[in-house]
């Protein structure tokens, strides 16, 4: 049987410019649960650390202290070659401003986590294409992305982000750049990707995020240092 | 194998994202290497068709000087140099410059001692009597004159000498020719009033080719006042004077090259804001450092290799298909009778070789390594700025 | 993939274009051209000539073996006497082919 906790972060804390004039302490000795196949919000103001965090709990960036596990595994010490297989493989990523290649094609940002694996590229297309076709944008494969609206290019980064077939969806204030209706879209998009037993980690300071009935825990913080989980 | 050719794919992507900018870096870069090639290739050329002409040469010129300046040779000399062991022909040479004025061009008059027989290269005859001659293909142009033509020289006694011309070499031998004028021996003398029983120098042929050092060395013991030019010598002194005039022209080119240089240097290092973030989110998605620096190389390459390629077959065809005219101006100078180059095609691998070196080399590594230090670092860290 | 192959497409397409200019200069130094190197040698050894007739202006180029050792004035009328200036530059001439 799965253990229910499948990432767990103890204290842990992140350092920028340590030993500089500059030095700030994002995060001071945090340590969170996430639940396997839920949707957690990491929630707070500008400047709480919650992208932080996500950062931490995504691999992208190492913490100055303390551990991550992910699936009871320590990753905090792995080399950087590992860390890269892991975020490939179990992690996908949406990223506030989306961080398309503007001057690519919707299919050839999808397929980008591919491109550096073995994988061939007709299998390659089949799957850009099943995904496209569960995120209602097939038919687009050759448009630009600086061509698309916001709720489509949001869309694509959702894409994106599956094609790893990821067990970790990480979204980083993913409704800063849509209205209520894209808002609610996205919402049941990710609570699809709960159904199918993907553990989805969101960080907003959008109360239409933090209080929707699909949010199984919600984490505040402030100022780098959690204030309540419920 | 699949997973290079897919980043080659990106590669090529990211090229076409700034497709006019990456259009001029190639353009640039092609007549970079272009002209290089250009000059590499005409002056080994030039130095191989020495080589090959020269050694049908005699083996060993021996010239007189007088005071350190070149002085006629007595015909003495020539019997005491047949004596020395391992010699073979000795031949006193008959010629001397001549200054057209009404043309501005100087032609070379050299003696002949009728004995040559009737030559491929040559329409016509050489001369075998008093009032003949034979002239180069220049020659003949610029004074509008042919076989069966007639010559006018101004002799050492300021007299008006008349020749009919009784042969014109072919344009294929203009690199050897160009402004000759054949005479007779005796009719060389008598026009530059050569004292009698001196020639302008002698053409030694050696038997042993190994042993041509140390028969100069008794020639130069047995004549001290004599100056002996081995066959070897004139082909490096050609060697040397076709390398100074092409780094002539490399280092009249070399502004155009460090011009390039730092354009690309420009482009390739300060690698902007929206490069670094394209860095940070391919890592951020699952993109190894390795496979960043793989995207980076294949960059560099695709742009490189492809100015190297089409910049070298570019030379090679300017220099052997069009007869160099870009380089032409820089490489006549001035010459007023200026032959045609009708050059061997040479493609030495140590020139491609070193070119692609010069090119490719530098070219990859100045776009790798600025955005090494990019591709280790966390993502997170770089996305932020 | 197509990008790719079509580059490689490409490339090696140069490459053999390359290769062919390879082969062309061997086959002209071995067979084209041969015949006339022959007839230029056979024109080498008939004269016994020894330099060739290429900036005929100045004497260290036009007969580099015979160059004094010191040759100002001794080649063109009106040259600029140092080297390499006087082989590029043209001396300036009048159309009655006096020098100024």
């Amino acid at each position: 049987m799965q253990e229910k906790t499948y990432i767990r972060t103890l204290n842990v804390r992140k350092v920028y410019n340590p030993g500089k004039p500059d030095e700030i302490t994002a995060l001071h000795d945090i340590s969170v649960a996430i639940d396997r196949g839920r949707m957690t919000v990491l929630k707070g103001p500008s400047g709480s650390g919650k992208t932080t965090l996500l950062s931490a709990i995504g691999c992208m960036s190492r913490p100055t202290a303390g551990s991550i596990l992910i699936d009871n595994r320590d990753v905090v010490k792995l080399p950087e070659r590992f860390l890269t297989d892991l975020r490939r493989k179990k992690f996908g990523f949406i990223f506030q401003q989306f961080h398309l290649i503007r001057n690519l094609s919707v299919l050839e940002n999808i397929l980008l986590p591919l491109y550096p694996t073995d994988m061939m590229p007709a299998e390659m297309k089949k799957r850009a294409t099943a995904v496209m076709t569960n995120l209602a944008m097939a038919g687009k494969e050759r448009l630009k992305v600086k061509n698309l609206s916001g709720g489509e290019q949001q869309r694509v980064a959702i894409g994106r982000a599956l094609i790893n077939d990821p067990a970790v969806i990480i979204a980083d204030e993913p409704t800063a750049h849509l209205d209520k209706k894209l808002a609610a879209e996205f919402m049941q998009i990710l609570a699809g990707l709960c159904e199918e037993g993907r553990t989805v980690v969101i960080a907003t300071h959008d109360p239409f995020i933090y209080e929707h009935g699909l949010v199984s825990k919600t984490i505040a913080m402030r100022d780098g240092r959690l204030e309540k989980e419920h | 194998m699949i997973k290079h050719l897919k980043i080659i794919d990106y590669a090529l992507a990211s090229l076409f994202r700034r497709k006019y900018k990456s259009l001029a870096i190639i353009t640039a870069f092609t007549l970079v290497v272009a002209a290089l090639a250009s000059i590499l290739l005409f002056s080994s050329a030039l130095k191989t068709e020495a080589a090959h002409l020269l050694d049908s040469a005699p083996d060993l010129i021996v010239q007189r000087t007088t005071g350190g300046r070149h002085d006629l040779i007595p015909a003495e000399y020539t019997e005491k140099i047949k004596d020395i062991a391992g010699i073979g022909a000795v031949t006193g040479r008959y010629w001397g410059y001549y200054y057209d004025p009404l043309t501005g061009a100087n032609y070379t008059v050299q003696g002949t001692d009728g004995t040559a027989k009737n030559l491929e290269l040559l329409d016509g005859r050489l001369p075998a009597d008093r009032g003949e001659c034979a002239i180069g293909a220049g020659i003949a142009a610029i004074k509008k004159t042919g076989t069966s033509g007639e010559l006018i020289l101004v002799n050492s006694s300021n007299t008006g000498v008349l020749y009919e011309v009784v042969g014109v070499f072919r344009a294929a031998s203009s690199l050897l020719t160009n402004d000759l004028i054949i005479l007779a021996n005796e009719e060389v003398i008598d026009f530059f009033g050569y004292p009698p029983g001196k020639a302008t120098d002698v053409a030694v042929q050696v038997y042993n080719k190994n042993e041509l050092q140390t028969i100069a060395g008794k020639v130069k013991k047995l004549l001290p006042d004599t100056r002996p030019i081995t066959k070897s010598e004139l082909v490096r002194t050609y060697d040397m004077v076709f390398n100074w005039r092409s780094g002539l022209m490399l280092t009249v080119f070399s502004a155009a090259v460090i011009a390039f240089c730092i354009l690309a240097w420009d482009k390739a290092t300060g690698i902007s804001a929206d490069e670094k973030q394209e860095i940070g989110i391919l890592k951020a998605i699952g993109w190894d450092t390795a496979d960043v620096l793989a995207l980076k190389f294949w960059e560099g390459l695709i742009i490189a290799l492809t100015s190297f390629l089409l910049g070298t077959i570019a030379g090679f065809v300017h220099v052997f298909f069009l007869a160099a005219f870009l380089l032409a101006p820089v490489i006549k100078g001035w010459s007023v009778v200026f032959p045609e180059f009708h050059l061997t095609p040479h493609l030495d691998p140590y020139i491609v070789f070193t070119l692609g070196f010069l090119t490719v080399t530098p070219y990859v590594a100045s776009t790798i390594i600025p955005a090494w230090k990019t591709a280790i670092t966390d993502p997170e860290t770089v996305m932020r700025g | 993939m197509r990008k790719s192959k079509i580059f490689i497409g490409v490339t090696l397409a140069e490459v053999l274009l390359l290769i062919s200019c390879f082969l062309f200069a061997f086959t002209q130094q071995t067979t084209g051209r041969q015949l006339e190197l022959q007839a230029r040698q056979e024109l080498v050894q008939s004269l016994g000539l020894t330099d060739f007739a290429i900036w005929t202006e100045a004497r260290y180029t036009r007969h580099p073996s015979q160059t004094d050792f010191f040759s100002p004035f001794q080649e063109f009328p009106s040259a600029f006497e140092h080297f390499p200036a006087g082989s590029v530059v043209a001396p300036v001439f009048t159309a009655g082919g006096r020098t100024r």
